[in-house]
């Protein structure tokens, strides 16, 4: 178990490096921070940019450069931002709390809704009920989550002004990208729940716990849901990559101070040290969760060896 | 009774006094240009906080006439060779420390030097060689070489005097994320990408803010801007998209407050590609085109018609140039001319994140396929457009160029647009248009810069170098509760004299 | 469909019926095939119903609301072309870049998944391990910086959809084979000595085809809607060229003055991905050898 986990880790780490090469790598192939710092407004000569260039210290080789970001990256450097001139860590760890709640509530929100909805759609498989919920979950499937965004804060912001319509001032803020975000979620994650559960409703124990005349409450919620969610943790590991792709939209519509928003405006200015390490925080997270859902499949279901 | 009525009025009005003075105004805008030192940026984002934050020894007020600010007054000595100014006495910056004449040699020596170099705003004032002190309140700045706009450049970003005390003590990186200056209002803080909270300057040498705090949100998303102006939490907002200008103007609480703008936009032909290397081709391309109708209809009237690149506030804007009228026959015939048949390709390219600006290439293309082109029409992210596909020549026969101008001086405009091999112009170059460049560059004679200014514009209006669209008119959306604010045509808010009830 | 409430927790049973005469007692089938058929047929036979393309505007007639003019059913867009001329040619590439980019993930994916899950060892290791660097780039952060690099243009956002997306099917496809080999039907085929690939081909890829389809019908709806998110970043394609997602993109703007712009494409955002979904249920249930529901 320990050294599985060792070795799991292992790779991730390896993961993180490559995903950031791939950036550090392809952000390289077009534009040019130094002229993204004159942001259009002027005339840079040939010399103000070599100038500037070699202040940012892009005129050295890529692998110089790059083997300089993951030095500084595991002993916690992380550089400067070009735009601003902010150590790039402070402005991670100003940011990351902010995207990792969005992205939590937002896989909350679309569990809670999920759950009995998935369950109750195979139970009663067939059933209205059960078509209706396919039906609205795929409606829910049809729209982007832009769309979904705004009429959300037209409504609740606008019309009725419950709550802000963007922003990032406390619990109320958090309702309506995370609404968004879960909705947009729940979508698939019902019809996956669905699937998943009418694969075991179907498995030889299920049938021999019925037939043990168990009741149907005991076999449900004990049986049959224990061994969906495997299939169902698999899919929310699969899922939260997808949702820390798709927060960044979000985050650009709720006026989010999160990674996306960071990240998205590093692109837009070539801001290679926080692009970059933005990446690798964001995929260090989404690794992290599918490596501890690879773990607890052990604790969900004791029969899963751990020797890889 | 009558006695206790008067002291209730009184306390009445003193009470609606401190509150006038109480007031917070939430301002959004679309852009957090993420530095805030002077010196980093060209952003008109920067300008509409920074010009609240910090004072240049000349200031431009909103009705764009240049006044005095931190110098009370200036003259050339030495044939234009030394600009001196007087400064003004008994200013103090925002931390205490004073304003005199060693702070404006700090101020350009910085700018001037390694600190400047790391940014964009040196470029604009290199003709100036030093600043030397003369005394307290007198400051000399020596010059390389004329620079016909220098006074004007002065009101702008880089020249801001700043606290060389602070600077010293703090370092460069915290005074960026850390602005003191002389301003109306002083910084209290900031996070980035979400907001900048300033407070009244209570000592401020042009008098006293009307309001205590100012909260600047960055909020990119247009839809989201207006709906939290619609909400009423943000009292004025930038960028009004011209699709939702009805929603603010109609909302019963709401002022939709046009103003144009020295910004131009147009399509510019790449002189080096078959088929708009022929003037034919450009001219016909250009009469192709209704660009009054796409004022009027795509842009309800929000933009002005240019017949060049620049506006009716630039020095060197000639009023007898006329756009070229919308006339397909005509295109038809200088296109049948120039042999081109039809089904020919163009390739407009465009920033594609500005609505306006997607639908009004939509509209253009529409035209030309009007007259027998065939249009591909390719949005980039702006980040490319800027840094590399303008620059490298990587655009196709017509491009979006939108241009500041916040000189107002179509040199600034004209030099580095089409004079050879500088910058934003990869391709274009003509001798004539180089030597004319030059020439106005040379004298200190400003009719005779005008004239030739003019000669340029119409040369190049008459080989129909570029398809100049229109000029922006800035939408700003605006509580009915904002007392005194008045839109800038150059985005620089000024908000001393804005109070809210 | 049957609308009376099932007392007991018991699954339904799935309909025997076969033919014609079944499908009349299969509505949802019956309904996925309508809408599918409807979107498919519209788009195909778009330039016979609009001989005149959908590009033809008139700035004098924008933003007409829908059901006002004869000439307009669905209203005009900001640039005064008809939404429903629009919307029938949008089908067209919204349906290629939905479609297109599925079948290329599927194929490959597919094909990855196999030769891991069925070798096993290094390749297993090397090729999850690229499956992981895939899954944990943050996919708009990469279409950014890819089509910010290779520039805009339907393919190559179709490219980034295959990159991203291949992964989903490798990832899903590995675990499947990896249970379905130890099976005793398989080892039964490798006893009598068929050959890896005819093991492969015969025995284990039908049984892949239900989850499959399940992922992949998702995932048109899906691409079609990450078109529109391209486009709200302004990274979409040439906006002459009519798509749902850009003509939702473009509509935001129009939510409370013009609901029209937005509301139809995303319409027929829902009438594809419920025909697709519908029709997505019915395969898997017919395809999959095992029975599984």
């Amino acid at each position: 178990m320990t050294k599985y986990a060792i070795s799991r880790l292992l790779q991730a780490l390896l993961v993180v490096v490559l995903v950031t090469l791939i950036v550090a790598y392809t952000v390289r192939l077009s534009g040019d921070p130094a002229v993204a710092l004159f942001q259009g407004a002027s005339a840079p000569t040939k010399e103000d940019l070599e100038r500037i260039r070699s202040a940012l210290g892009l005129d050295r080789p890529f692998l110089v450069q790059y083997l300089e970001f993951l030095g500084g990256f595991f002993t916690g450097d992380l550089g400067t931002s070009f735009r601003s001139g902010q150590p790039v860590a402070q402005l991670i760890a100003e940011r990351l709390p902010a995207t990792l709640l969005l992205a939590v509530c937002s896989m909350a929100i679309s569990l809670l809704l999920s759950f009995p909805l998935g369950v109750y759609s195979a139970v009663r498989k067939g059933g209205a009920v059960d078509f209706w919920i396919r039906a609205l979950s795929l409606v829910g499937l049809s729209f982007p989550n832009f769309w979904l965004g705004i009429m959300l804060i037209l409504l609740f912001g606008v019309v009725l002004r419950w709550l802000p319509p963007s922003g990032f001032e406390g619990a109320s803020s958090l309702v309506l990208p995370s609404v968004t975000l879960g909705l947009i979620l729940t979508s698939t994650t019902v019809r996956i729940l669905r699937a998943s559960m009418l694969e075991v409703l179907r498995s030889q124990y299920v049938t021999v716990a019925r037939s043990k005349g168990l009741s149907e409450r005991v076999v449900l919620y004990k049986h049959a849901l224990r061994n969906a969610s495997i299939p169902i943790l698999t899919f929310v590991g699969l899922q939260f990559g997808g949702l820390i792709g798709g927060v960044v939209i979000v985050e650009q519509v709720f006026a989010w101070p999160g990674l996306g928003s960071l990240a998205l405006s590093a692109i837009a200015n070539r801001d290679y040290p926080v692009l970059q390490s933005t990446v690798a925080v964001l995929s260090a997270v989404v690794v992290l969760v599918n490596y501890l859902i690879d773990l607890s499949y052990g604790l969900i279901d004791p029969r899963i060896s751990m020797e890889s | 009774m009558k006695w206790a009525v008067r002291w209730l009025g009184a306390l009445v009005l003193v009470l609606g006094l401190a509150f006038a003075q109480q007031g917070r105004l939430v301002i959004a805008t679309s852009q957090d240009p993420q530095s805030w030192d002077p010196i980093d940026t060209f952003l008109l984002a920067w300008g509409m906080v920074g010009s609240n934050i910090f004072d240049g020894l000349v200031d431009r007020g909103t009705d764009l006439k240049l006044k005095p600010g931190l110098a009370t007054r200036w003259e050339y000595r030495d044939n234009g060779k030394t600009l001196r100014f007087t400064l003004r006495s008994g200013v103090r910056f925002h931390n205490g420390e004073p304003f005199n004449a060693a702070a404006v040699k700090f101020t350009f020596d910085r700018l001037l030097g390694p600190e400047g170099a790391k940014g964009p705003q040196q470029a604009n004032y290199t003709a100036i060689k030093e600043a030397r002190v003369v005394n307290n309140l007198t400051v000399d700045l020596i010059l390389e070489r004329p620079d016909p706009v220098l006074i004007t450049k002065l009101a702008g970003y880089g020249a801001k005097i700043v606290p060389p005390q602070y600077i010293k003590e703090k370092g460069d990186a915290f005074f960026n994320t850390n602005p003191v200056g002389t301003g109306p209002f002083r910084f209290v803080s900031y996070s980035k990408d979400q907001q900048l909270t300033l407070q009244a300057n209570t000592t401020y040498w042009g008098g006293r803010p009307r309001v205590q705090t100012v909260v600047y949100r960055f909020i990119e998303e247009p839809a989201t801007r207006i709906a939290e102006l619609q909400a009423g939490r943000v009292d004025i907002a930038q960028g009004v998209p011209v699709a939702q200008a009805n929603v603010v103007k109609n909302a019963a609480t709401l002022n939709l407050v046009p103003v144009g703008s020295p910004t131009v936009n147009e399509l510019r032909f790449a002189t080096d590609r078959p088929p708009t290397n022929n003037p034919k081709v450009r001219q016909a391309i250009l009469y192709a085109v209704d660009r009054d109708a796409i004022i009027a209809s795509i842009l309800q009237g929000y933009g002005k018609a240019i017949a060049t690149f620049q506006t009716d506030m630039s020095f060197g804007f000639d009023a007898g140039l006329k756009p070229y009228p919308f006339d397909p026959a005509k295109a038809r015939a200088l296109l049948q001319e120039a042999g081109v048949a039809a089904g020919t390709e163009l390739e407009i390219n465009f920033v594609s994140t500005d609505a306006t600006n997607r639908e009004v290439v939509q509209a253009v293309a529409g035209y030309l396929q009007a007259v027998g082109f065939k249009i591909n029409l390719k949005p980039y992210e702006v980040g490319t457009y800027f840094n590399d596909i303008i620059p490298k020549n990587k655009n196709g026969q017509l491009y979006y160029m939108g241009w500041g101008g916040w000189t107002l001086d179509y040199d600034n405009t004209a030099y580095l647009l089409y004079r050879t091999g500088e910058f934003w112009n990869p391709v274009f170059s003509d001798k004539t248009i180089d030597k004319l460049l030059d020439d106005q560059r040379a004298t200190s004679d400003q009719a005779q810069r005008e004239k030739i200014l003019q000669q340029i514009a119409k040369y190049l209006y008459d080989t129909a170098i570029e398809m100049p669209l229109y000029q922006s008119v800035n939408l700003w959306g605006v509580n009915k509760r904002v007392q005194g604010f008045v839109a800038p045509a150059d985005d620089r808010i000024r908000l001393l004299t804005v109070s809210v009830r | 469909m049957a609308v009376r409430p099932r007392p007991s927790l018991e699954p339904a049973p799935p309909a025997p019926r076969r033919g014609l005469l079944g499908l009349l007692h299969q509505p949802e089938l019956l309904l996925g095939l309508a809408l599918t058929v409807v979107m498919l047929l519209s788009a195909l036979l778009a330039n016979v119903l609009f001989p005149d393309g959908a590009d033809r505007m008139d700035l004098t007639s924008r933003l007409v609301p829908p059901f006002t003019d004869t000439a307009h059913i669905f209203g005009t867009d900001p640039i005064g072309r008809d939404v429903l001329a629009r919307v029938v040619y949008g089908g067209r590439i919204s349906l290629i870049v939905g479609i297109v980019s599925v079948v290329l993930a599927v194929i490959i994916g597919v094909a990855v998944g196999l030769i891991a899950g069925y070798r096993r060892g290094w390749v297993d290791t090397v090729l999850m391990r690229l499956v992981d660097v895939q899954l944990a780039f943050p996919f708009i952060l990469l279409a950014i910086t890819v089509i910010a690099v290779v520039g805009p243009g339907l393919w190559k956002v179709i490219f980034v959809m295959v990159v991203t997306q291949w992964v989903q099917y490798a990832r899903l496809v590995r675990g499947q084979v990896l249970s379905l080999r130890e099976r005793d039907f398989v080892h039964a085929a490798q006893a009598l000595g068929s050959s890896d690939l005819r093991v492969i081909l015969r025995h284990i890829l039908p049984n892949l085809v239900g989850p499959v389809i399940v992922l992949a019908t998702l995932n048109v709806a899906n691409n079609i809607l990450l078109e529109s998110g391209l486009t709200f970043l302004g990274l979409g394609v040439d906006p002459l060229i009519p798509s749902w997602g850009g003509m939702l993109a473009d509509g935001r703007n129009y939510l409370q003055t013009a609901w029209w712009v937005a509301m139809f494409p995303g319409l027929a955002i829902t009438v594809t991905v419920l025909g697709f979904n519908l029709l997505g249920d019915w395969l898997r249930d017919r395809l999959d050898p095992l029975g599984r529901a």
